[in-house]
């Protein structure tokens, strides 16, 4: 299991099961900051390049440049075509309800589960 | 030949794949920035519903603050911390005359609803004098004046006396609620007022503070409002040498109150002789020496309730500054 703190938040990678847990409050200033969150997901994805969860029902808030981030990572994903990435959102969660759906858009093979 | 047409179209073809990778990136591009464009729309829209919410919990804890407090909290935040300092305040304290005993006797639906309107009339005379209400205990008020506005010490006494006197005349109108609610024993209330140093400031822990004033000369105010007669007003002769001419009172006794070590004169408020209030001694000219009786006209057939009460009162009042005046 790895862990990433940014932040008020954590990301957790667990390997054997290919599953990111996005949790708290993820706020982080800039782009430049969220470099470390793009290495960990670049990083997590090369570790399970067949299919990868990314379960975000525990992610409070995230704002504008941390959408781009996750939203560059699905891009990145389509690009080399995998791995396959899975979306678990949260709609008591008001950000999720639209932003998380649009994930899709970026690349129809993006999987979404309530 | 045939190498440079294979050439050629190894170039368009490539050309055309790079065009159609150009495109697409522009095509996530566009999704993205809309994806972002949606995702900040939404975030603005959560902070407008939440900046409503502290608005409205702003305007529901206004009921509870003086204007002055609720400005120094919402508009410097920093001023609510654990802070203190002397200052000179005029200090009032007040109750209701046998309040167990009616608490015990009268419902507590009732006693609920007149007690709440009697102190919502009180806290709304307190705050047009510019008085900051330090806390209702049961049915007790405490308000004092100098702090956080401070203005000028004969200023905050006058105003407080003001307030009081007017209050006095607010009961007098609640009095008869209260007995029509079936509160047999009515409203009489006693208010006691004094100035003097106190520490003010934000007591408690950071969690939990009350911004409130300690100190003896808070304890002499309460002690004065504990010795008043039901519906009079006690000063001390700090506060009472800081009214003007306009103010009419009279010496009672000298009272010795513990841990104070001088003894503290203390004098009844009367009245204000430029006073507008409507109700304020009818048919009576008061003046610091005593009172002059206007003509009153009783005719049972053509006076109405309201004439006869007015009546009654200024008759009352009159017993009462005879009796006061009594050596």
């Amino acid at each position: 299991m790895k862990k990433l703190i940014a932040g008020e938040s954590t990301i957790t990678f667990e390997e054997t099961e290919s599953l990111l847990v996005f949790e708290g409050s993820m706020r982080l200033a800039n782009m430049k900051e969220y470099d470390v969150v793009t290495d960990f997901l670049k990083e997590s994805s090369e570790t399970s390049p067949q299919n990868l969860t990314m379960d975000l029902r525990s992610l409070k808030f995230l704002n504008s440049s941390g959408i781009t981030t996750l939203s560059l990572f699905i891009l990145t994903c389509k690009k080399n075509n995998q791995p396959q990435i899975t979306v678990l959102k949260n709609d008591n969660i008001s950000w999720q309800q639209k932003s998380v759906t649009n994930f899709k858009k970026l690349w129809d093979d993006v999987e979404i589960k309530d | 030949m045939d190498q440079k047409i294979n050439d050629k179209s190894d170039d368009r073809i490539g050309w055309e794949k790079e065009k159609q990778n150009f495109i697409d990136e522009i095509s996530d591009l566009k999704i993205l920035y809309q994806t972002i464009a949606e995702h900040s729309s939404t975030i603005e829209n959560e902070l407008e519903r939440k900046n409503q919410e502290i608005t409205n919990l702003i305007q529901q804890l206004r009921k509870y603050l003086s204007p002055q407090l609720y400005d120094l909290i919402v508009g410097r935040p920093e001023q609510a911390s654990l802070q203190y300092q002397r200052k000179f305040l005029t200090i009032f304290f007040s109750d209701i005359v046998g309040f167990t005993e009616i608490s015990n006797e009268v419902d507590p639906e009732i006693l609920s609803s007149v007690l709440n309107g009697y102190l919502n009339d009180m806290a709304q005379i307190a705050l047009r004098y510019g008085g900051t209400i330090d806390k209702f205990i049961g049915d007790a008020i405490m308000v004092f004046f100098g702090d956080p506005e401070f203005t000028d010490n004969a200023t905050h006494a006058r105003d407080c006396c003001l307030m009081a006197l007017e209050m006095r005349e607010a009961v007098k109108k609640n009095d008869r609620h209260w007995m029509q609610q079936g509160v047999s024993q009515g409203l009489k209330v006693r208010m006691g007022i004094h100035s003097g140093y106190c520490t003010v400031g934000n007591f408690g822990s950071k969690n939990r503070m009350d911004y409130t004033i300690i100190g003896g000369n808070v304890n002499i105010a309460s002690r004065l409002e504990s010795l008043a007669d039901p519906n009079s007003i006690l000063l001390s002769s700090v506060t009472r040498n800081l009214l003007s001419e306009e103010f009419i009172s009279h010496f009672k006794h000298s009272i010795q109150i513990k841990g104070i070590h001088h003894p503290v004169e203390v004098h009844e408020l009367l009245a204000y002789k430029l006073s507008d209030l409507p109700t304020h001694h009818p048919f009576v000219s008061m003046d610091q020496d005593g009172f002059v009786i206007d003509k009153i006209h009783f005719d049972r057939t053509t006076n109405t309730e309201e004439d006869l009460e007015a009546i009654e009162v200024a008759l009352t009042n009159l017993l009462s500054q005879i009796e006061n005046y009594r050596p």
